[in-house]
């Protein structure tokens, strides 16, 4: 197993602006965590977050468990994603399950550990939140100016908007569902 | 502006006194006469704010091009805060309603000062922002895994038909 050091955290949006001495702190937080099989599952959905994932190989997926159905695909994750880091800001339940597709190595960063940071007001720690607030913050305005048009008061469609216009509303209202949580465009 | 002002505010709650007065220290007070505008959507956002008295229309575009009030911010709500992560510009046009508004104004280049020097109460603003943020996240995809299901609900009770 390759040592944990602050090279492999570099490639993640959300240490932007993390100096070497602010990564190095932070390594304390991270373990690994490999997916070997196909199907092999990462976390169940309406679990509680203790930690947020790095994909550095492999894919997962994260998917909405249904009663009545098979599960519904919300988004594909490869490498250079980051999966469940909303739990570094606030606790709550996991949304969606996450299995993985193909094998997959992913870095765990735990939400205690992280937390202890936060707490002694590092500085590190709060370049993390801030990055995650600014991905949230973009992900938020594309959902949320779907929701005021099309929800709320549902004002007819641009021409720039007519290449979603054949899909349904739900099928729109999944897509922009699975952009929240990170799906690649 | 004074502290004292800020002391009702439920979101600052936490807030020790000594934090208090520092943030009333980077934040201004304002009026807005009933009718003014706040800010303007499409506009790039440089504050975010609390309403200290009076009350904030939300105001976005509705169906046939009417603008609508969609929400009335009242004493002791924060609105803007986005932007005062990414800068970027406003989704809604805010105004001050019926009875006019104070407002306790956060400018982003004084927090961004406070932030990048490492102050512990700009962390404490942070957090603050940062579990607002999560939360609009996932009211969000509740409203949205919502539509998706009544759908899916909908089209499931044709089929049995």
């Amino acid at each position: 197993m390759a040592e944990i050091n602050r090279s492999r955290l570099r490639p993640y949006p959300i240490f932007r602006g993390c100096g070497p001495d602010d990564l190095d702190r932070l390594l304390s937080c991270v373990s690994e965590r490999k997916l070997t099989s196909a199907g092999q599952l990462l976390f169940q959905e309406k679990v509680p977050s203790d930690s947020a994932f790095l994909v550095e190989s492999g894919l997962l997926v994260a998917e909405l468990p249904l009663d009545d159905s098979a599960p519904v695909e919300m988004a594909r994750m490869g490498p250079g994603s980051v999966v469940g880091e909303l739990c570094l800001i606030t606790p709550g339940l996991r949304s969606l399950r996450v299995r993985c597709l193909q094998p997959s190595s992913l870095l765990r960063l735990d939400r205690e550990k992280f937390m202890a940071f936060r707490e002694a007001g590092d500085r590190a720690a709060y370049t993390v939140i801030r990055n995650i607030c600014l991905t949230m913050c973009d992900r938020l305005r594309n959902t949320n100016e779907f929701i005021e048009r099309e929800l709320n008061h549902e004002r007819p469609l641009r021409a720039s908007e007519t290449r979603i216009e054949k899909q349904s509303l739900g099928e729109r209202a999944r897509q922009y569902l699975s952009d929240l949580f990170g799906r690649k465009k | 502006m004074d502290a004292n002002r800020l002391r009702f505010v439920e979101l600052f709650d936490d807030f020790s006194d000594r934090e208090l007065e520092l943030l009333a220290g980077i934040m201004n007070a304002q009026r807005f006469p009933a009718g003014r505008v706040v800010f303007s959507k499409g506009q790039r956002a440089t504050a975010c704010y609390v309403v200290i008295s009076g009350g904030v229309d939300v105001i976005v575009e509705g169906k046939d091009a009417q603008m609508s009030v969609v929400a009335t911010l009242t004493p002791g709500q924060m609105f803007g805060e986005i932007a005062l992560v990414d800068g970027g510009l406003r989704s809604a046009t805010c105004v001050a309603a019926d009875k006019g508004a104070e407002l306790a104004v956060l400018g982003r280049a004084e927090f961004e000062q406070i932030f990048n020097a490492g102050s512990p109460f700009a962390f404490k603003v942070m957090d603050l922002i940062a579990a607002r943020v999560v939360d609009r996240v996932r009211d969000a995809a509740k409203e949205l895994l919502g539509v998706f299901l009544q759908e899916r609900k909908s089209q499931a009770q044709s089929a049995d038909r």
